[in-house]
């Protein structure tokens, strides 16, 4: 019989109540993982064809469905370190519907590229790694968020790094990770500068402290609280891949594995994104008038740099990399307009997601499924057993000049990639169009209009960039004949809802703006 | 009836759904059929509503049909509805009418294509998007018809994909027209800002409580936009390219509809205009006006039959502006009523010629085509006829009003105006009486083992439809008394804001005859110059045996620069093409050099070869880290800086 | 004041540890350097009143850590200068000019006082929201923190452990299989 040795003070101790029904989403997000290493460390036949991708789909559409019971939510939970409200209802939505995504884009590809070994490791490392992120937007505590973001990031880290027969997936890993470790060290001096000038980590306590009787409130003209938000500001804009920080984007984005790319550019980014909007507009909403230009700055420089630099590349991965630098000055706007702009930020960030992954994901099916060319040699060819095989993957991924006859040899997966890369361009009838058009009409109602006015110009130059694209597979004359489908149906399956909701969302996109209007209200 | 206009684009994409589904199976003709069928329906639709909308009381003529909730996002929330007015059934009138058209003769003239069911599926499409641009009852309804003719556009521009030059012009009407979609959005959301609204309805109502610097902006945003998409100086250069697409294309895109999109936007926006400073309207009616002349002197110049009708597009299209800018709605939309029905006629014309010659397009391999193809020649002289003014066709009675609108308006230089438009006029005849003796008359120049034939009947039908039309077209509104038929018709959508002249009959009558005067004189002139053609009366092409010959009159006429139309497209290719370029790969080396670190010069990853990992990441990690921290320091300075402000 | 002479001190140590850490071109040198930073921040525990978190860091950081660092270095052989190839003079002022504008900021941020005056300011009120610790029931104390108000990133952090510890055996196992696995069908 142990008996347990009561403390001085039992009184002391009021442990929070766990809402488990409020949870329930991130606690299947963050145990699945757990309960699928376990099985099949115990159980070794279930690591066998499709079975984890459809096991991690399936805990991921389950948490999904359990975060839309949650719909009309809203309150603190756990003594007010996370809260359930619009924010975390359509961020966790967005996490949990990606993840299933990438999952089922990850399932062909891991065999494909020769580790199926590992199969189970992926997929525990991108559940977990979602589960920070649910973390991340719920939290309401500067801790909980900067143990979210950790969670979130060193399984991005391993995750990028997973291909290990791939230099540049190597050195990809080790770069975001190096840059990652700093710029979450910036971020937890940036927290410890507020707690210094506030005495508190929560953002509701943040928000009000500091005021004195007399009803000024000397934070405002705190030196420590504003070099505090500087570091905050610029950890944040090394996660979200805000330009100035964002030149580990295109390197690590063309690195890692194609759907971890996918993952990173929606999940992850979109996680960041709703966490850095809740802090500012939660913790730091007095101090606006200070961080806002800051912000439109960003937002400027990562809508120029995306959309002009991205101009001068070759490589499709990095194309779409800069192309999301571009997005993010678009969610940067919606930042900037503060309760103007929640509305466009969750639009926003979930049309991008999905129109996202579905790029990433055709562009993973198309290069998996280029043919062998014996008679080419470049350094693409390598050698695979006794064949010599152009292996894109393993090398440094697609050109523009690869795409070269594309549309005939996957005319499928090329009508579908041309639909998202429209969405992205913000071509009207898609869903792309109606998300860059509220991030606009957001700077407008604050009466940004120089803030508008590039962002529109940004949208009319990015638009020739993905133009460009479509151009190569679809202008570029090549002989080729239809390539041998060998996809994996559940990655197809994937990518074509996502061109669905693209399409249908941009015809008729009230279902969508609904649904960020009215969650957890 | 009127709560059915749905049906009026919903029958064309629904043509083009059943298209996408079954098309490949039903094949040729079939196919064709069914869309051209898809666009007959919606015209006796459109009709039906035509002839409601008529049995209501003026007042009354402003309807809206509302289809369902969009989008709303805090205070923007619009829906998609539809506008029923004399304005938008007017339009959609003609282009469901000359797009039905357009279809019969595309059924003949794509015969053995490969992709013939794909054409007929883009062209559905377009004439949905047009309709959706016209019906629209918000300024966003219409953005999105707008962007929808654009997508088409490029599309069947490039649809012969395979030949570069088709491909390289379809980008070209791309970017040019993202250029003028920029104006589009900034102008959408000006009115936004300033009017809480987009709807039509509520920019009518409160068009008045607009300071004029605000209108003034809408309307040269508005201004940008369509002279993207009506290709107007300095815009206009997509569109001669817009030709290498097939020829029904440009008959129906390229010359009747979507380019006519501009300028019915801005009658659209009359109230707007209406608060605008004078300047605004100015630059409208000079942009017009110059376009009108530098386009048409370009047309002299040109060798490809389609070329030629292409500059003379944008030529004409520049009279509508001219009109707008001068008050003058109606002529406005009378001249492109009427330019549709020549134009499309002459590009059908031509369309039938190409066919007949085996997909020749330079004229100087043409002439006496006249006994080989009877009915096609004889309704192409009906379009010249009609395109150079010569009374009683139509071209001449909405010419003679467009004339006499800029004649009369002072506030923006009117009499200079006028002149410059009886100048296009007269190089208008001129270089339209060329063609027409190039192509129909003279020797033939066609080498022996060519054999041009007449079209089939899908093809002879739409165009002897179309010569009537271009011949009477006039009717529609005549300067007698009573017989404005047009313009009491259209009273309801411009809210009095059309301009009203006190001419006299007089000088109405005086403006005519000169108009008429100049118009056969160029004729003449035309016929001196060009009369007897042999192969030396061409600039003749570099290292033929004519080079170095004194040049004849033609020859000077047809210097180069006009050939190039003044080089206006070499100068963007120019500017854009290299100093672009090498723009971003100034920004793109920056990226690389400065951004990626790669100070010594060698950067691993443009040259795309794996080398050791360790070596390249000591170098750019601790540069990216530099560049991170140099980030925050400015994030940090520019913070407490403010504290000191 | 023996308290300012105390932290004087320890900071330095603290600092000159760290720096140990990464100039050291000998591996073991590094990590006994590691050692030194550790334990002088276990010192500042001490001033602060925190006894218990002073033990741990002693016990885990100085002491189990460190030891397994040394263990694998000894283990892999790496313990000889490595051949590590030297930034570029201009890389290296960039470095230092960016890490003392960094330094210079954070003091900004210290010691600078807005037209607000001190009140926001820590280092010139020495006032922080949160009551000084109680030295006598110190451990108590962060029990309650951990299981009342910091419950969620406790939990969290045993998500963030799992996570570290099948990346790391991944990542190993992963390489080790590499070399072994037939090679893969890549089409």
């Amino acid at each position: 019989m142990i008996t347990f040795q009561t403390v001085a003070n039992p009184d002391a101790f009021e442990v929070p109540i766990v809402e488990w029904g409020a949870l329930s989403p991130l606690l299947i997000m963050a145990l699945a993982p757990i309960l699928l290493v376990t099985v099949s460390s115990v159980v070794p036949s279930f690591k066998k064809a499709s079975l984890p991708t459809v096991y991690t789909a399936g805990a991921a559409l389950l948490s999904a469905a359990v975060t839309a019971t949650l719909w009309s939510d809203n309150r603190l939970l756990m003594d007010g370190a996370l809260t359930i409200d619009r924010f975390t209802l359509v961020g966790w939505l967005i996490i949990a519907v990606g993840v299933a995504a990438i999952a089922m884009l990850l399932d062909n590809y891991i065999v494909k590229q020769g580790y199926f070994e590992q199969i189970i490791e992926w997929n525990v490392l991108l559940m977990i790694s979602a589960a920070g992120g649910m973390i991340v937007v719920a939290a309401q505590d500067l801790i909980v968020l900067f143990v979210g973001i950790e969670v979130l990031s060193i399984a991005t880290y391993v995750l990028v790094g997973l291909h290990l027969r791939k230099p540049i997936a190597q050195e990809a890993a080790f770069k975001y990770f190096i840059l990652g470790a700093v710029s979450s060290g910036v971020f937890a001096y940036g927290i410890a500068l507020v707690y210094g000038a506030t005495g508190s980590t929560y953002l509701s306590e943040i928000a009000t402290s500091g005021r004195n009787s007399l009803g000024l409130n000397p934070v405002v003209d705190s030196s420590l609280m504003l070099v505090g938000i500087a570091l905050m500001l610029g950890g944040f804009a090394f996660k979200v891949g805000a330009a100035p920080f964002h030149s580990w984007t295109p390197d690590v984005y063309q690195g890692a594995p194609t759907p971890i790319t996918a993952y990173m550019a929606s999940a992850v980014k979109v996680a960041a994104a709703l966490g850095f909007a809740r802090v500012m507009h939660d913790a730091f909403g007095e101090f606006s008038v200070d961080w806002q230009p800051l912000v439109s700055v960003l937002a400027v420089l990562s809508l120029v740099a995306g959309s002009f630099i991205g101009l001068a590349q070759k490589n499709l991965k990095r194309i779409l990399a800069y192309s999301s630098i571009n997005h993010v000055g678009f969610i940067l706007i919606a930042i900037y307009a503060l309760d103007e702009g929640v509305e466009a930020l969750l639009f926003y960030s979930a049309s991008y997601a999905f129109t996202v992954i579905g790029s990433f994901g055709i562009l993973m099916m198309m290069t998996q499924t280029e043919p062998v060319l014996a008679e080419s040699d470049d350094e693409k060819m390598v050698m695979i057993g006794a064949n010599k095989i152009r292996n894109l993957e393993s090398a440094d991924g697609m050109t523009l000049d690869d795409l070269a006859g594309a549309s005939k040899r996957h005319p499928l997966l090329a009508g579908l990639f041309a639909v998202l890369l429209f969405s992205q361009a913000g071509v009207p009838f898609t869903v792309g169009f109606w998300a860059k058009l509220q991030a606009i009409l957001a700077a407008v109602s604050v009466e940004a209009y120089l803030l508008a006015g590039f962002a529109i110009l940004a949208a009319v130059v990015a638009a020739v960039l993905y133009l460009r694209i479509v151009v190569a597979m679809y202008l570029k004359s090549d002989d080729s004949e239809p390539a041998r489908t060998n996809y994996s149906k559940l990655s197809l399956i994937a990518v074509v809802a996502c061109v669905l909701l693209t399409v249908g969302l941009g015809i008729y996109p009230e279902p969508l703006s609904d649904l960020v209007t009215n969650a957890g209200s | 009836m009127l709560e059915l206009a749905w049906l009026i684009p919903g029958f064309p994409l629904l043509g083009a759904l059943l298209n996408l589904a079954v098309g490949r199976r039903l094949g040729e003709p079939s196919s064709g059929w069914l869309a051209a069928a898809a666009s007959g329906a919606s015209f006796v639709t459109t009709v039906l509503v035509f002839n409601e909308l008529r049995s209501l009381e003026a007042g009354e003529r402003f309807h809206i049909e509302k289809l369902f909730d969009w989008i709303t996002v805090g205070s923007f929330d619009v829906d998609a509805g539809l506008l029923i007015d004399p304005l938008s059934i007017t339009m959609a009138l003609f282009i469901t009418g000359v797009g039905s058209l357009i279809h019969v003769y595309s059924v003949g003239y794509m015969h053995g294509d490969a992709n013939f069911s794909k054409f007929f599926i883009y062209l559905n499409l377009f004439v949905t998007s047009m309709l959706l641009l016209v019906l629209g009852d918000n300024l966003l309804l219409t953005f999105l018809g707008w962007e929808g003719v654009g997508a088409c556009s490029y599309l069947l521009i490039s649809f012969w994909f395979t030949d570069k030059a088709n491909a390289t012009a379809g980008k070209k009407a791309f970017v040019t027209n993202r250029v003028g979609d920029f104006g589009y959005m900034l102008a959408l959301f000006l009115v936004f800002e300033s009017l809480g609204s987009i709807k039509y309805d509520d920019i009518v109502a409160g068009a008045s409580t607009l300071a004029p610097v605000t209108a003034t902006a809408i309307v040269l945003l508005f201004l940008l936009a369509a002279t993207g998409k009506s290709a107007q100086l300095p815009l206009f250069v997509w569109l001669p390219d817009a030709m290498a697409g097939p020829t029904p294309v440009s008959a129906l895109i390229h010359a009747a509809t979507m380019v006519t999109s501009g300028v019915f936007l801005l009658t659209r926006l009359n109230p707007i205009l209406a608060e605008a400073q004078v300047w605004a309207l100015g630059t409208i009616a000079w942009v017009g006006a110059i376009t009108a002349l530098v386009a048409a002197t370009a047309a002299v110049a040109q060798n490809d039959i389609k070329k030629v009708l292409a500059y003379s597009t944008v030529s004409q299209l520049g009279y509508l502006f001219l009109a707008i800018g001068s008050g003058g709605y109606v002529p406005a939309l009378f001249h492109m009523i009427t330019h549709a029905f020549f134009k499309a006629l002459l590009f059908l014309g031509a369309g039938s010629v190409i066919h007949g010659m085996h997909h020749e397009q330079d004229m100087r391999k043409m002439g006496g085509l006249r006994k080989l193809m009877p009915i096609t020649s004889a309704t192409f002289i009906v379009g010249w006829l009609a395109i150079a003014g010569v009374p009683p066709f139509s071209g001449f009675w909405s010419k003679d009003e467009i004339l006499l609108y800029a004649y009369n308006a002072d506030a923006v230089g009117g009499k200079a105006l006028w002149v410059i438009g009886l100048a296009t006029a007269l190089i208008t005849a001129f270089y339209m009486t060329r063609q027409v003796l190039m192509t129909f008359f003279g020797k033939p120049r066609f080498s022996e083992d060519v054999h041009p034939h007449e079209s089939p009947k899908t093809m002879t039908t739409p165009l002897i439809v179309l010569a009537g039309l271009a011949a009477v077209a006039g009717l529609l509104n005549l300067p007698f008394k009573g017989m404005h038929y047009l313009q009491e018709w259209l009273e309801p959508s411009l809210f009095g804001n059309e301009v009203h002249l006190d001419a006299s009959s007089n000088s109405k009558i005086l403006l005519a005859l000169i108009a008429t005067l100049v118009a056969v004189s160029a004729i003449l002139m035309a016929r001196k110059v060009y009369g007897t053609l042999g192969t030396g009366s061409f600039v003749p092409a570099s290292g033929s045996e004519d080079e170095g010959k004194p040049m004849t009159v033609a020859q000077k006429i047809e210097k180069p620069i006009l050939a190039r139309a003044w080089g206006i497209d070499e100068a963007y290719s120019r500017l854009f093409g290299q100093l672009g370029e090498k723009l971003f790969h100034k920004f793109a080396s920056f990226d690389r050099s400065v951004i990626d670190g790669a100070v010594n010069g060698v950067s691993k990853l443009a040259s795309g070869v794996g080398t050791t990992l360790r070596v390249t990441q000591t170098g750019y990690v601790r540069n990216y880290l530099q560049f991170m921290a140099f980030g925050v320091i400015a994030l940090g300075v520019w913070l407490l800086w403010r504290l000191f402000i | 004041m023996i308290d300012v002479v105390v932290f004087g001190v320890s900071a330095i140590i603290v600092l000159g540890g760290a720096l140990g850490v990464v100039l050291s071109k000998n591996p073991v040198r590094a990590a006994l350097s590691l050692v030194a930073s550790f334990l002088a921040v276990a010192v500042l525990f001490v001033i602060q009143q925190a006894h218990f978190l002073a033990l741990v860091q002693v016990v885990v950081y100085g002491g189990a850590i460190v030891v397994l660092f040394l263990f694998v270095i000894m283990l892999l052989g790496v313990d000889k200068v490595e051949d590590l190839d030297l930034p570029e003079r201009s890389q290296v002022v960039a470095g230092i000019v960016s890490g003392l504008a960094f330094f210079g900021l954070i003091c900004a941020g210290l010691f600078v006082s807005g037209p607000g005056g001190d009140e926001g300011n820590v280092a010139l009120t020495g006032q922080i929201g949160r009551n000084p610790i109680d030295s006598t029931d110190d451990i108590n104390q962060l029990a309650a923190d951990i299981f009342t108000r910091n419950l969620v990133p406790f939990m969290a952090t045993a998500l963030l452990l799992t996570i570290a510890t099948i990346g790391a055996v991944v990542m190993v196992k992963n390489s080790e299989a590499d070399s072994s696995l037939p090679e893969a069908e890549v089409n």
